[in-house]
This record gives C-alpha cells, structure tokens and sequence, in this order.
C-alpha cells in the first residue's frame, strides 16, 4: 500500500466536526480545530476505548464523549474533568497519524516515511462508498492500487480520483475536479458505482 | 396539556419529543413500558392505538398515533411561522420524506430492535436495507449541500429533518456507522445546533 493515503474531502471536514472513516479496517478518525489543522487520529480513547469520532471539538481540542477527557493538537491529553486539579502525564496520549491536506484532500501515513504529496488545488466533487474490491474499481478505471490517484477523463478534462480501501470488499472514491460541472460529475460516479457494485455482486 | 405515551429508547417517541423541545411546546408524558414490560400491547394501550405502536399523541381531545402524524399535526396547529410543515412547493416533498422516515428508515429501528433488545429477526437483511435508505439519504444531501442547501427540503429546517433524525443518528445502535456518509456527517451536525435540540440516550446533546 502506498505510504500517503486520501481518506477524505477536505471539504467534508469543516472546522469544529469529526469525521469517522475506516481505513483497511482500521477505525480512523479526522477532526479540526478552530486553528484549521486537520487531524487523523486513531478512533479510540486511550482511557476506555471509546470511538473520538463521537466526540466534540471546542476550539484546538478534542473531547471525548465518555468521561470528557481533552485532547489537543499535539494529541496529548490535556484535561481530566474527574481529576480537575491533575496535571496530567504527558504519556496520556491519543494515537495521531501523520496527516497533511494536499489537493483538496486529507491524507494519512501510519509510517510518514516517504514526503506527503504536493498536488494543485482541486475542486471537491464527492466522496463514493463503493461495495467492490479496490483491485476491481481501480482496474475498471484504468489505474491500479500502487497509486494513490487516478486521473478519470470526463466531459473534455480529467477528474482527479483519490481512493482509499475500507475493507477487502468497499473501496472509497474522493473525486475532485479542476473546473468540472460538479453535478454531472457527480451523476457520472453515481452510475459508475452502480455498474462496479452490480458486477461485484454477480 | 398535551400527553406523550412515550419510551425513552424509542427513536420514534424522540421524533416528538425532539419538536416539542424546538416548538417550545409544554407536555407531560406517560411512560410506556416498552421492553421488557410489553406494555404497548395490554388492553389499556390497545384501546388507544389499536397497532400496539408507540408513540401515542393525546391533544385537546384527539388520539393521534404514527410519529410523523404528529409531527404534522403539532407543525399544523403549533408553528405559526409554517416553517416546519411549509404550505408552498415544498409540500409534496416534505411528505416524501416524511413517508420514508416511516417506512425505508425503519430497517434501522428493525436491526436496532435485534442488535440491543435481542428481538428475533434477520439482522443482516435488516442492516443492507438500512444501509440503502441510508446511501439515498446521503446522495440527496450531497445534492443538496453542491446547490448550497443545508436541510433536506428548502432554506430552513422542516419536519422532513425531524422525522429522519432520530434514526439516523440512532444507526451506531444497529451496528451502522456513518463512515459511508460524509453528507449526512454534516447534515446531523446542523440539525443538532438547531435552537432547542434535545438529545436521547445514543443521541448526545453536544455537537
């Protein structure tokens, strides 16, 4: 799998929200701060294992829903509403992934060993959930899983395609557009999600 | 004052619930012994909805079931505004969704009914249903968000939204999570900043 992966639409993770995404079936999780850093973290509280996801952002923090423990953009715990007085250790730590925002997409790196990728602005268009393996989306668009991107030629230019594997059998799509009809794309990877899901499931 | 026969689980009772906290409106409830009591089916409820269904709306005299007849009753006679169930355009579809939260959405309440309370069932059929009601859910409010909109139906919150809330927001209690959605990841999110939101147990008031 290649190092940096794009795991959503910068657009779908505005200031204040989290956002829940499985990455090759692991539970990840994305949340921005006020200081309009995107953050990918693993989907789990160290105190009680609790999804983040469910949790509420208030300015450069992330609280959990359970017992409100306080992460910052470090992801060392800052607050332990039960113990107000604690200063606490900074070994109390939520489990960050490398992330940057590169062509209007968040990525992570579980190893960041390679540089992030540096791509153009893009326009969003729309992240797809696809009930079909990565290998048979990725080969029905042309491209292939040891790249990150897939360039899809639609209506005269290309559309931008990030991907990323859910589990064996779903494939995400983030597809961005410089100066696409964003709504036909739209309806263009509607139908292509339609087609790709009816042969899976033949 | 008006009376909820309400159960605190129900996602359905919430729908209520939830536009009686936004309308500002004053009830009491009744607490129904959903489970384990099976209270919604003893003569004494029977006798006021006939289906065994919660929730049952009582108002000045009438005896209303169907969570999305109230809803439409409490908009008609409580919102002067006409905001929540618009007159206009916009009547047809409200009713459209209105009709799927009752329908196609209620695999959710189906699979959750197995996941938590150990009803009998097929949850995995349960769960691919609600997993389509859901897809077509999150493609609509796709849509919407590309034309600028933020609610299911016109520039302000109706009772389309509140009908299919609850159970929505409710799918992580039928094993359901809402990875596949970043439409609805956001939608959910204004729905809870609305002034007056009200949450349930699994429906967290914070946002």
């Amino acid at each position: 799998m290649a190092d940096w992966i794009p795991i959503a639409l910068s657009r779908d993770v505005p200031v204040g929200i989290t956002r829940a995404v499985i990455v090759d079936t692991r539970e990840v999780m994305i949340w921005r701060g006020e200081d309009g850093v995107a953050q990918v973290w693993e989907d789990r509280c160290p105190h009680r294992g609790m999804r983040l996801s469910l949790g509420f952002v208030r300015g450069n923090a992330l609280n959990c829903l359970y017992h409100g423990w306080q992460y910052g953009a470090g992801a060392n715990c800052l607050r332990i509403p039960a113990h107000p007085d604690l200063t606490v250790p900074p070994t109390i730590r939520a489990n960050a992934y490398a992330a940057t925002e590169t062509g209007g997409m968040v990525w992570m790196s579980s190893d960041s060993a390679d540089p992030p990728p540096l791509l153009p602005a893009l326009t969003p268009v729309i992240t797809l959930a696809i009930e079909a393996a990565p290998e048979r989306v990725l080969a029905a668009l042309g491209g292939s899983t040891a790249e990150p991107l897939i360039g899809l030629p639609f209506a005269g230019g290309t559309l931008q395609l990030g991907w990323h594997r859910a589990h064996a059998a779903k494939t995400m799509l983030h597809a961005t557009g410089a100066g696409a009809d964003i709504a036909a794309a739209t309806a263009h990877l509607r139908a292509l999600r339609q087609s790709l899901e009816q042969e899976a499931a033949a | 004052m008006p009376k909820l026969y309400d159960y605190v689980l129900s996602g359905s009772c919430y729908k209520v619930r939830l536009l009686l906290s936004l309308l500002g409106i004053a009830y009491e409830t009744q607490a129904v012994d959903f489970f384990p009591g099976r209270e919604h089916k003893r003569p004494e409820f029977l006798a006021l909805n006939p289906l065994g269904q919660l929730p049952v709306f009582e108002d000045a005299g009438l005896v209303l079931r169907d969570a999305q007849a109230i809803l439409c009753h409490l908009a008609n006679t409580y919102d002067a505004s006409g905001q929540w169930l618009p007159r206009d355009v916009r009547f047809g579809s409200v009713m459209m969704w209105l009709s799927f939260a009752g329908g196609e959405l209620m695999a959710i309440s189906g699979a959750r009914m197995i996941a938590m309370l150990n009803y009998a069932g097929d949850l995995a059929a349960l769960q691919a249903k609600a997993r389509a009601a859901l897809r077509l859910l999150d493609d609509h409010l796709a849509d919407r968000a590309q034309a600028g909109g933020l609610w299911l139906v016109g520039a302000t919150p109706t009772i389309a939204d509140i009908a299919m809330f609850p159970y929505v927001a409710l799918s992580h209690d039928a094993g359901i999570g809402h990875e596949d959605y970043p439409a609805i990841n956001l939608w959910q999110r204004q729905v809870r900043k609305l002034p007056g939101f009200v949450g349930m147990p699994g429906v967290p008031d914070y946002f």
